[in-house]
């Protein structure tokens, strides 16, 4: 597992997102576009984590944090 | 009173003249029409179907008909709803499927108080299923074998959700549409079924309504609460066979269906997530119809 505090500012979701977590699969609606995503795996993990602020993040994060901040799910706070 | 109550010469009247106003489910219609297929159908169709006040409130003003100056030669069915025509015209012995698919139209056009969900609904026990699936997968035609078999039909096309009773499944209780050689499937299946008039090439080839059940239709104000979502997939040598399907894949194909998931945003979500966590979800793959029936017998006993 890496260590959120491995990055300089910490992630939160963005608003508007709406989310229902089932076993492996995290759905997401984000009422900001309109888009409904459904994640799986390792990207399911890495939104829950970042939602409870958890410490604990799934393995190589870096290209999963900029899938989801490309699909507008996470920013990093503040921004 | 209900429309198998007017004599045939009083229905051919209402239809030419103030209209027959017709309620299937929440919705009402005033249905107007001077083509012998829409009388047809009605009168063996729609017989069972509760007739509204004359005078009181209708939701839509739906006329099938054939403008005089071409009655004679290539004589053509016009939809028109509330004086508008959402379809081109189509030749005159189509004139009820004419008016099925119009009135369909009305309801996932206009009707966007509820989500709904281009999918069959059917319930036994107060357990109802949601048959999800895109055209040609045999969806109707098991529905309309469910139906022969006791099952009570909400909707062989169109699942509406009322976020306003809980996610509630609200009936229309309309005859099933069936296309090409699923109507002789279900003539053999079922031979006491009976159909509406057969309109030949059309856009879906031919095609021919079964009367829904009359306990369907005397039920019809009755909602239900969905149990299972299922996709039907019919394949001509499929093994009958039903297959768990995860709630994120079960959800996001569902979304697919929806007529107007994007247009309710977040209620659409919330509604289509809480169906499908209260819900059992599967595929199913079937090519004999008697099988596909005891697997969903057990799925509601």
């Amino acid at each position: 597992m890496a260590d959120a505090n491995a990055f300089n500012h910490p992630l939160h979701l963005t608003p508007d997102l709406y989310l229902r977590h089932w076993d492996t699969e995290t759905l997401v609606f984000n009422a900001a576009s309109g888009d409904t995503h459904l994640l799986c795996g390792p990207a399911a993990q890495l939104l829950r984590a970042i939602e409870t602020q958890s410490r604990s993040l799934p393995d190589d994060p870096d290209t999963l944090i900029t899938k989801l901040r490309g699909l507008g799910l996470i920013e990093q706070a503040g921004s | 009173m209900i429309l198998g109550e007017l004599s045939d010469n009083e229905l051919k009247d209402r239809l030419k003249n103030a209209g027959v106003i017709l309620r299937t489910g929440p919705f009402i219609f005033r249905i107007k029409s001077n083509l012998e297929p829409v009388h047809r159908g009605l009168a063996r169709l729609y017989d069972q179907f509760p007739l509204g006040d004359e005078t009181g409130f209708v939701d839509f003003d739906v006329q099938v008909h054939t403008p005089l100056w071409r009655r004679v030669l290539h004589p053509q069915a016009r939809f028109l709803v509330d004086g508008q025509a959402p379809f081109q015209p189509l030749p005159a012995d189509q004139a009820f499927a004419m008016l099925e698919w119009g009135l369909n139209y009305c309801v996932y056009a206009h009707a966007h108080q509820y989500l709904i969900i281009h999918a069959a609904v059917l319930e036994r026990n107060g357990q109802a299923v949601i048959l999800a699936a895109p055209p040609g997968s045999g969806k109707s035609t098991l529905a309309a074998a469910l139906a022969c078999r006791g099952w009570r039909l909400l909707s062989d096309e169109l699942t509406l959700i009322d976020p306003a009773r809980n996610g509630q499944l609200v009936p229309l209780a309309r005859p099933v549409s069936l296309k090409n050689a699923s109507i002789d499937v279900l003539r053999r299946f079922h031979p006491s079924a009976i159909f509406g008039p057969l309109a030949h090439d059309t856009s879906k080839g031919t095609v021919s309504h079964l009367r829904p059940p009359d306990n369907s239709v005397a039920r019809m104000d009755e909602t239900a609460t969905a149990s299972h979502i299922i996709f039907p997939q019919y394949s001509p040598d499929a093994t009958t066979c039903l297959e768990p399907l995860s709630r994120g894949q079960a959800f996001m194909q569902l979304a697919e269906n929806t007529v107007n998931y994007s247009l309710l945003g977040e209620e659409g979500f919330t509604q289509l997530a809480d169906r499908v966590e209260q819900c059992v979800c599967h595929h199913f793959r079937y090519s004999k119809l008697e099988e596909a029936v005891d697997v969903f017998h057990r799925l509601s006993s």
